[in-house]
């Protein structure tokens, strides 16, 4: 499920598993719980050091692009040295987490998010200060907090709006862990750069949370998938937003498979904020809105301004073939 | 100076995304970064083809990505080198018989140079861009290309 996209591999993997949990109804221990926090939160930290650096570098800032990415791979670091890859990691497992995480991953861990919490802190400053950044940012882009409820906007670019929407108040761990959501009120491009920043450094606390709060037990045996029937949905917060699928099993064989991407969603918004401006400000609103295309590529047949509608029959006997097993196409 | 050289000293490397999952694409970003930097070698990430020595080709190659991967091909200089970067760009990897992925990369246009892995390290990467370097000096010496031919 990590082939999904390169970004936010782990917020696929962990929405599939709550997907199948629920619908297997398993519920794991609290270890594997904080497990897939530090996991999750440590690929925020990565997505939006990489969003922030990419944003400077649509603003004209190669420097401070470089300087992000350089920064980034101190996280990455971290990855390959917790799980041995530095994109796709693999380490959530059916009720369990490949393997423990040992003294020295923890410490190793600590040093690096020390070292990145204390840049990032410095290009906070900058953000905040800067008033070329400030005029180009300002006011560009900006959905309110109606609109953004209406538009239906996810993650970062609805808490920028003011709207209090994250999918991990609703999970009881991080609850446990005290966690808020961030908000600004704005909602206009710099809203969204403070929010993924602020997060960013959010996730460094609950990383740290996370491992103060780790059980000293050990991990449970990995579950099996063999012979599930369930139909069955699960959620996770992505960097950009709400993750989710939804599964129909049958006997341990996946039947259909449904991936609603924030992206998507949020993709929407785009027209309503480019009303109005120029040129030169597309690239700033299209790069706040943090799109991720790989996760905007679905199947959708549009002939004649109106879009197919098909059964799963007719779609696999039209365009998949009869000997191919069945990938489900999403739309 | 014939286009030979331009491989040999300084090859400017364009990146085409064939349906891939990013990850390779943010391998390949990595290459112009601090850690990795490939302007030691002489080479530049170039967005367009046509300014390119060097294609780097990740992902599947989805139908629709297909005309579009033969026609920046097309426009590349004629002496032109392909690398196909990770098991997706070098086999389909794990999508290779799903429903609209018809053909490999290497069925398509000609690869130089395989680099597998989900994703490859960037190491990986500029070893292939270096390798090609040494494969068009004519010395065939290892490591020259990097430093450049002393004494012309």
């Amino acid at each position: 499920m990590q082939r999904v996209c390169g970004i936010c591999p782990t917020s696929h993997s962990t929405a599939f598993l709550d997907c199948v949990e629920r619908g297997m109804k398993i519920d794991p221990a609290k270890k594997v719980k904080l497990l897939r926090v530090i996991e999750l939160e440590l690929e925020r930290i990565n997505s939006h050091m990489l969003w922030t650096g990419h944003m400077a570098n649509i603003l004209g800032y190669k420097m401070l692009f470089m300087f992000f990415w350089k920064e980034r791979e101190h996280t990455l670091d971290v990855f390959e040295k917790i799980t041995g890859g530095r994109i796709h990691h693999n380490f959530s497992k059916l009720r369990s987490a490949r393997f423990d995480l040992t003294k020295d991953m923890e410490n190793f861990m600590l040093r690096k998010l020390a070292r990145v919490e204390k840049k990032v802190k410095g290009y906070l400053k900058t953000f905040r200060s800067d008033s070329i950044m400030k005029a180009r940012l300002r006011g560009v882009g900006t959905i309110t907090k109606d609109g953004a409820e209406r538009m239906g906007v996810v993650g970062p670019v609805a808490r920028g709006s003011g709207v209090n929407i994250d999918v991990r108040k609703h999970i009881p761990v991080y609850r446990e862990l005290g966690f808020e959501p961030v908000l600004e009120k704005v909602g206009d491009s710099y809203a969204r750069t403070l929010v993924r920043l602020r997060e960013t450094l959010q996730s460094i606390e609950l990383v740290r949370e996370a491992l103060s709060e780790m059980p000293k037990t050990r991990l449970p045996k990995w579950g099996s998938f063999a012979g599930a029937t369930f139909e069955s949905t699960g959620r996770s917060e992505a960097p950009r937003g709400e993750d989710f699928h939804f599964i129909k099993a049958e006997n341990g064989i996946i039947k259909r498979a449904k991936i609603r991407t924030p992206t998507f969603s949020n993709i929407i918004s785009l027209e309503g904020m480019l009303k109005g401006r120029e040129i030169g400000d597309i690239p700033v609103i299209l790069g706040s809105l943090d799109p991720c295309f790989a996760c905007m590529e679905r199947v959708m047949v549009v002939k004649d301004g109106k879009a197919e509608d098909m059964s799963e029959e007719e779609f696999r006997r039209k365009y998949v073939g009869n000997n191919i097993p069945s990938v489900c196409p999403t739309h | 100076m014939g286009l030979r050289n331009s491989i040999k000293k300084s090859p400017w490397v364009s990146y085409f995304n064939s349906g891939g999952c990013n990850g390779c694409a943010l391998e390949v970003v990595a290459l112009i970064t601090p850690r990795y930097d490939i302007e030691r070698f002489g080479a530049i990430l170039k967005s367009s083809a046509r300014h390119a020595d060097i294609l780097i080709v990740s992902g599947a190659l989805t139908e629709q990505s297909r005309k579009r991967l033969v026609n920046g091909y097309r426009q590349m200089s004629p002496d032109k080198k392909v690398i196909a970067v990770g098991i997706c760009g070098c086999s389909g990897g794990p999508f290779r018989f799903t429903y609209n992925i018809k053909k490999r990369v290497d069925e398509v246009i000609p690869v130089d140079m395989y680099v597998p892995g989900c994703p490859p390290r960037p190491e990986a990467i500029i070893n292939a861009i270096v390798k090609l370097m040494v494969e068009n000096d004519g010395s065939k010496q290892k490591g020259t290309a990097a430093r450049g031919r002393k004494g012309k």
